[in-house]
């Protein structure tokens, strides 16, 4: 979604994937604590544009831990640093 | 209210079909029967317990504890089945009257025609306010068992009647004189009577209707 | 219009019975929420239902519906905004449905003939035939039909989805979910279909034998406990204030815990809304308060 969208209302959306009124609630709750969308009463919730470095910075992070979780499994199987750059490769290519 | 009546209406009418149309017969036939008796006793008894059978249909669907959840009070649930009664027993009684007036013309003094019919009402609406309370507030069980024992009553009634109607009422000659006149002040009487019981009747129901579990 | 903070106030409401009590029943439904109220046959949901609904004459207690007080009685314009669903479907069996039309416009104010009919044609209910020719599952549709009909803005339901099939319910919980699009519209349903409840509902309240033994939103509920399986010599070992009930087999210990205060290492399984009404029940051990 792009900065300004409009999310789906909280009702609507717990309509949609059959869960409660106060799940989405919660979800949207969260959602605004760590910036990344903001509600406006009467109006509805929209993705915040400031915020889309906060997010690249949030997925930024958990692929350094992935990386660390990976090179010690690779370390566990006797792989070597260009081994692991081969098998990126192959899913980049293909991805 | 008018929910209660068009509810009450329209299941009985869907459900007495048969009766309505043997009521009908029988005040017809009555108003070529010399004697009259039972053709007229009848039509009128019967459409002023309907609502003991309107109130057998609301308990078989379990109406009661619905119905509460409507926007209609517990005094409403009450008094749709007295009007009921009332207004059946009145549009049957002066129907009684016209069929009888149109086929017996000549045959008959209408004053002493709407005299009967009146105390016949009256006696009906006695009966109706009698089984009614026991009906609403203990089911229509009970009230079923104390029609039994009213309807001895009432069979009764046109024997006494009868005989008041031949023998003048049995008031002292001097007063009043004609056994018309004496008759008309008996009937109105018994008409009174029968609606001072009928809005006592109301007051118990709605009173005990009140405590009542619905469920 | 009334903007009360709570669809459903109950304090202390109580009902003696000679063999059966509900004792000081205690729920509060925010506006807008729907509450999930469940217990075993014979807990006490339909005397609650019917206590709040005056169908049953109270002993003690005050309900306030909508924001207004019903000790005297729930006035009639306040009917007008509740739309009830029993088990059973209690309109007289040998009317059809223009019947049953004409004699709800009459009762209620704001009836809607159009609503009435665009639900009862978006579940396929024969006009012509009677009540009586109805299945259960149709009988149950017209009964939600008259209650979404008027301007209801709160929905009381008793058990009125036991006894059909998962199409059907999964059609009304589509209902119930729209009903709840508007915020100032809350749902109260007694259950034991907890699947369903386990979807919509934001809140649920179990009861037991008259009493009210749990009383929270279901999310954290349902995070918060969890399912233990493991020996008696584990189970030794378990913080007692953890255990919110428990059942003996013949290979060790099953019980309902709070996950937090089980140590790390130990496998909690996932407990359903069922598991933990039957763990509560079973064992007899209602400490689980909000």
């Amino acid at each position: 979604m792009k900065e300004g969208d409009a999310l789906p209302s909280m009702r609507f959306l717990a309509k949609e994937l059959r869960i409660s009124v106060i799940t989405t609630k919660r979800a949207y709750e969260e959602l605004e604590r760590d910036g990344f969308i903001t509600t406006m009463t009467g109006k509805g919730s929209f993705v915040s544009g400031t915020n889309l470095e906060l997010i690249r910075e949030e997925h930024l992070k958990r692929i350094e831990q992935h990386m660390i979780q990976i090179k010690e499994l690779a370390v566990r199987c006797g792989l070597r640093l260009e081994d692991l750059q081969e098998m990126l490769a192959v899913f980049y290519t293909n991805a | 209210m008018k929910a209660l009546l068009l509810k009450d209406i329209r299941v009985l009418s869907i459900n007495m079909k048969f009766y309505f149309i043997l009521i009908l017969l029988y005040t017809f036939m009555g108003a070529f029967v010399d004697n009259m008796g039972i053709f007229q006793l009848y039509p009128i008894l019967l459409f002023s317990l309907f609502p003991i059978t309107a109130l057998s249909y609301d308990e078989r669907c379990h109406w009661n504890q619905y119905g509460i959840t409507m926007p209609i009070s517990r005094r409403d649930l009450v008094l749709s089945k007295y009007i009921l009664g009332i207004a059946g027993a009145l549009l049957i009684s002066v129907f009684t009257l016209a069929v009888n007036l149109l086929f017996r013309y000549g045959n008959t003094d209408p004053g002493t025609l709407s005299c009967f019919i009146l105390a016949v009402m009256s006696a009906s609406m006695i009966s109706l306010d009698l089984i009614l309370p026991i009906s609403l507030c203990f089911g229509t069980e009970k009230g079923r068992l104390f029609y039994l024992g009213t309807v001895i009553l009432l069979c009764a009634a046109p024997a006494i009647l009868d005989g008041v109607f031949n023998a003048g009422m049995g008031l002292p000659k001097d007063i009043g004189g004609i056994s018309f006149s004496g008759l008309t002040t008996a009937v109105c009487a018994f008409a009174l009577l029968s609606l001072l019981l009928t809005v006592f009747s109301i007051t118990v129901s709605i009173r005990i209707f009140d405590k009542k579990e619905l469920v | 219009m009334n903007t009360a903070a709570n669809a459903l106030e109950i304090k202390g409401l109580t009902k003696h019975y000679p063999a059966f009590s509900l004792d000081h029943i205690d729920l509060t439904l925010p506006m807008g929420s729907v509450m999930g109220f469940i217990g075993e046959n014979g807990a006490g949901k339909s005397t609650t239902i019917f206590s709040i609904l005056g169908a049953i004459r109270r002993d003690g207690g005050t309900v306030r519906i909508l924001g207004q007080d019903t000790a005297q009685g729930i006035p009639l314009s306040l009917k007008e905004q509740i739309g009830v669903v029993l088990d059973e479907c209690c309109l007289p069996e040998t009317l059809n449905l223009k019947d049953i039309n004409g004699i709800m416009k009459a009762a209620y104010r704001t009836w809607n003939s159009k609503t009435f009919f665009r639900h009862v044609h978006r579940f396929f209910l024969d006009e012509t035939k009677r009540i009586k020719d109805y299945s259960r599952g149709m009988k149950m549709k017209l009964s939600i039909a008259c209650a979404l009909a008027h301007d209801s803005r709160l929905l009381i339901l008793d058990e009125a989805t036991s006894g059909l099939d998962p199409v059907t319910r999964d059609e009304l919980l589509d209902l119930f979910y729209e009903f709840i699009q508007d915020e100032q519209h809350s749902i109260f349903m007694s259950s034991h279909i907890t699947s369903d409840l386990e979807k919509i509902c934001d809140y649920v309240t179990y009861i037991h034998k008259g009493k009210l033994i749990l009383c929270q939103e279901k999310d954290g509920l349902m995070q918060r406990m969890g399912i233990l399986k493991c020996s008696e010599t584990v189970f030794r070992d378990i913080d007692p204030a953890a255990v919110h009930g428990k059942r003996t087999t013949a290979f060790g210990v099953e019980a309902l815990v709070e996950r937090q205060k089980i140590p790390a290492g130990l496998v909690v399984e996932h407990a359903s809304l069922d598991d933990i009404l039957i763990y509560l029940v079973k064992s007899d051990m209602s400490r689980v308060k909000s």
